[in-house]
């Protein structure tokens, strides 16, 4: 009733703002394709078109949502948007006719303990945390996994005790049970066991991300950074002074492209990962690595200490001590940068990154996603009833086109600038958040730098942004787009003009 | 070559990118989404002489907006000329072995048949029983070879269910707001499919079912 209630206040409010909604049955339609992928059957379309003549339409639509959150179709949906996060293959039988969402046995399709914590999470519609937190693993045993050579039996056998070929268990210490069915194995650990970490202590997440002598579990480290802290790595240049500025670029990019890489390490004494221009990313990877040092054949007999560290937008400096994956995770889910990320993955997912969002929005839906206890279908049930979601499917202009490809290009500069936003002597300015603040004179100015140091009145070969040694290039079709973009007076995602074209 | 209408946003390089096909302003359906879609929808027929309509294999994943394990990016931003290619080639041959059109004296009508023709059409077919003596379980009728230009009040009833069914009522379709006046769409699709003189029903059903498939209305959201 609640749901209902305030589904049909955000129609009205969109009606007010101008935001037109939806018919029912397009609406309908979208959530059936957005929560299931595939559209409204024949009968459920009855179904509606009865309840709308009834004068039960909104009704309808609620009970399509509860309906939809149970069926395999939104399981599987959802987690192939975990797997591509995660950047995984989704496992899926091949077979059509064995085709069966729930139920994958005998058929040479191996479910292991990622692909359970992901799903139990899912359908269980267990905290999202549980996806860095929980401590019980089910898993197939024999199958062989097809093109992998991970094997959770064994990997969690090595500091578990069980055997792998009969069964039987030792007592060790943690360990709380074992149970061997023929289909299926299942290990618990104690909640309070420091090594275990959801799908972070999988070995499908391990051998995705493999440690070797020269990463050191960077790439883990990497990979946690960008699933549950939406940080992409790219190199940071520190907070600075306008007055050294230039020196900053140099300490980051010292080379700019022309040293090669011999030439670097002779010139470097110390060893890779402590020289400075490294450490704008080191400063993160190495402290969280180490949590991560085991091989990937077996789960770690002992946690390693480690530390969360970041420079937070939102909190500034985070240094936490952790030990263990688990006190890495527990931390990382007390962070608001991760509960921030998180609210972007579903909205990017059910209502889509063509919608943007103010900060105000964000922070409603942060509060949100506490509120229903990290709980997914729970959150998701709230997105497809929000006004953004219901309303009319956009279709864009070329100018709102062009805004919304421009962004995309300069997220990558936003990537490397943000960490500058911090000194308010420098700039404010988060160049994908459209239309950029100040008057006209002061936004003027603001593309005027872009247009010099993209060289967007050129050919683009006299640009010295990016940085010739940066690894990511603007290439020539991004050159023209963001040309185009200046020449139609930079205009913002409605479509308006930030300055005089 | 049987041309289609395939109304698709500019496409252009995609920075960011999840599921399925990306473009700035719609989401497509995935690869995996896709295939299951269309096999609800359409009758089955022997997997293993055609996998590659009932699963993604290496054949089908770059078109079918799968994205890459390495990346999180989709392979292809949008349905291009391979797409189209598959979709017509799966769908032609769902339709040639559903057993119902190939049958001379009779076929049966099931719920895919249902989906594809509609009630009025099926019930206006059942007015067209010429073989009272059939033993085929169901209506009777020889419809493998009819020409489409013998019977136009049946495409018209085809065209009419298809567009319902695959894009939804008129409100909704002017909602998705790539068809302003749905009237006129199903009026030129009907004059497009009558205008081949040597087309037949099962012919028809088959162009106008992979249309309809191609549209953004039905793949995307």
């Amino acid at each position: 009733m609640r749901i209902l209630f305030f589904s049909l206040i955000s129609l009205f409010v969109m009606t007010a703002m101008g935001v037109e909604p939806a018919q029912l049955e397009t609406s309908a339609i979208k959530l059936s394709k957005a929560l299931r992928g595939i559209p409204l059957s024949v009968k459920e379309r009855q179904e509606l078109a009865q309840a709308i003549q009834a004068g039960q339409g909104e009704q309808q639509y609620q009970k399509f949502i509860q309906a939809f959150l149970q069926t395999d179709q939104f399981r599987y949906k959802l987690k192939v948007k975990v797997d591509e996060l995660v950047r995984v293959r989704t496992e899926i039988n091949q077979n059509p006719e064995q085709r069966d969402y729930d139920n994958y046995q005998d058929n040479g399709l191996y479910l292991g303990a990622y692909d359970y914590v992901v799903r139990d999470v899912i359908s269980q519609n267990q905290s999202w945390d549980q996806l860095l937190l929980a401590h019980e693993y089910r898993f197939q045993k024999h199958a062989v996994p097809r093109g992998d050579t991970y094997h959770d039996q064994s990997f969690f056998s090595v500091a578990s005790g069980i055997s792998q070929s009969d069964g039987t268990m030792e007592d060790l210490q943690n360990l709380q049970s074992y149970e061997w069915t023929f289909k299926e194995n299942q290990v618990k650990f104690e909640e309070s066991d420091e090594r275990i970490a959801g799908i972070l202590t999988t070995p499908r997440f391990m051998h995705r991300y493999v440690n070797t002598a020269l990463n050191k579990s960077r790439r883990r480290a990497s990979a946690v950074f960008r699933i549950f802290l939406c940080d992409s790595m790219m190199a940071a240049i520190p907070p600075t002074d306008a007055a050294s500025e230039k020196s900053d670029f140099d300490m980051i990019f010292p080379h700019n492209g022309t040293e090669t890489e011999q030439q670097i390490k002779e010139r470097f004494a110390d060893p890779h990962g402590t020289q400075a221009d490294c450490m704008s990313c080191h400063y993160k990877l190495d402290p969280m690595g180490q949590v991560f040092g085991f091989s990937s054949a077996g789960l770690a007999p002992s946690p390693t200490p480690g530390a969360l560290r970041y420079k937070s937008l939102s909190q500034g400096k985070v240094d936490i001590a952790v030990n263990g994956v688990r006190g890495l995770a527990k931390t990382i889910t007390q962070q608001q940068d991760y509960v921030r990320c998180q609210v972007n993955h579903f909205w990017n997912w059910y209502v889509g990154k063509d919608f943007p969002k103010s900060e105000k929005r964000t922070l409603e839906l942060m509060s949100k996603f506490d509120e229903v206890g990290r709980k997914p279908k729970d959150f998701i049930a709230y997105l497809v009833t929000s006004s953004e979601f219901r309303s009319k499917p956009q279709i864009l202009n070329e100018n709102q086109i062009l805004a919304r490809r421009a962004g995309s290009i300069l997220k990558n500069c936003f990537d490397c600038h943000r960490n500058q936003n911090r000194n308010d002597e420098i700039r404010d300015w988060d160049l994908t958040e459209f239309p950029y603040k100040g008057d006209l004179q002061q936004r003027q100015g603001q593309i005027e730098m872009l247009v010099n140091e993209l060289d967007l009145t050129g050919d683009g070969s006299k640009k010295t942004m990016p940085p010739k040694s940066s690894v990511w290039k603007l290439s020539d079709d991004q050159h023209q787009i963001l040309k185009r973009w200046v020449e139609q007076g930079a205009p913002d995602y409605d479509g308006k003009p930030q300055v005089n074209p | 070559m049987i041309k289609f209408i395939l109304i698709v946003s500019v496409v252009c390089a995609s920075m960011s990118a999840h599921a399925s096909f990306e473009e700035r302003s719609r989401r497509y359906l995935s690869g995996h989404e896709l295939l299951m879609t269309i096999q609800s929808l359409l009758p089955a027929y022997q997997s293993y002489e055609n996998t590659e309509c009932h699963s993604l294999v290496e054949l089908n994943r770059n078109f079918l907006g799968d994205s890459q394990a390495l990346t999180g990016e989709p392979i292809s931003v949008g349905p291009n000329q391979n797409f189209v290619q598959w979709l017509n080639q799966c769908v032609s041959k769902s339709l040639e072995h559903m057993g119902l059109l190939d049958i001379v004296d009779g076929f049966m009508f099931n719920e895919k048949t249902d989906n594809l023709i509609g009630p009025e059409g099926i019930a206006y077919l059942q007015s067209k029983k010429n073989n009272p003596t059939s033993s085929v379980l169901a209506i009777p009728g020889v419809f493998v070879d009819r020409l489409v230009v013998e019977d136009p009040l049946f495409i018209e009833k085809l065209v009419e269910h298809q567009v319902k069914f695959f894009l939804g009522s008129d409100e909704t379709i002017r909602d998705f707001g790539l068809i302003q006046d749905p009237k006129a769409y199903r009026a030129e699709l009907v004059k497009n499919i009558l205008s081949k003189k040597d087309l037949n029903f099962k012919q028809a059903i088959i162009r106008l079912t992979v249309q309809m498939m191609l549209r953004d209305e039905f793949l995307s959201y």
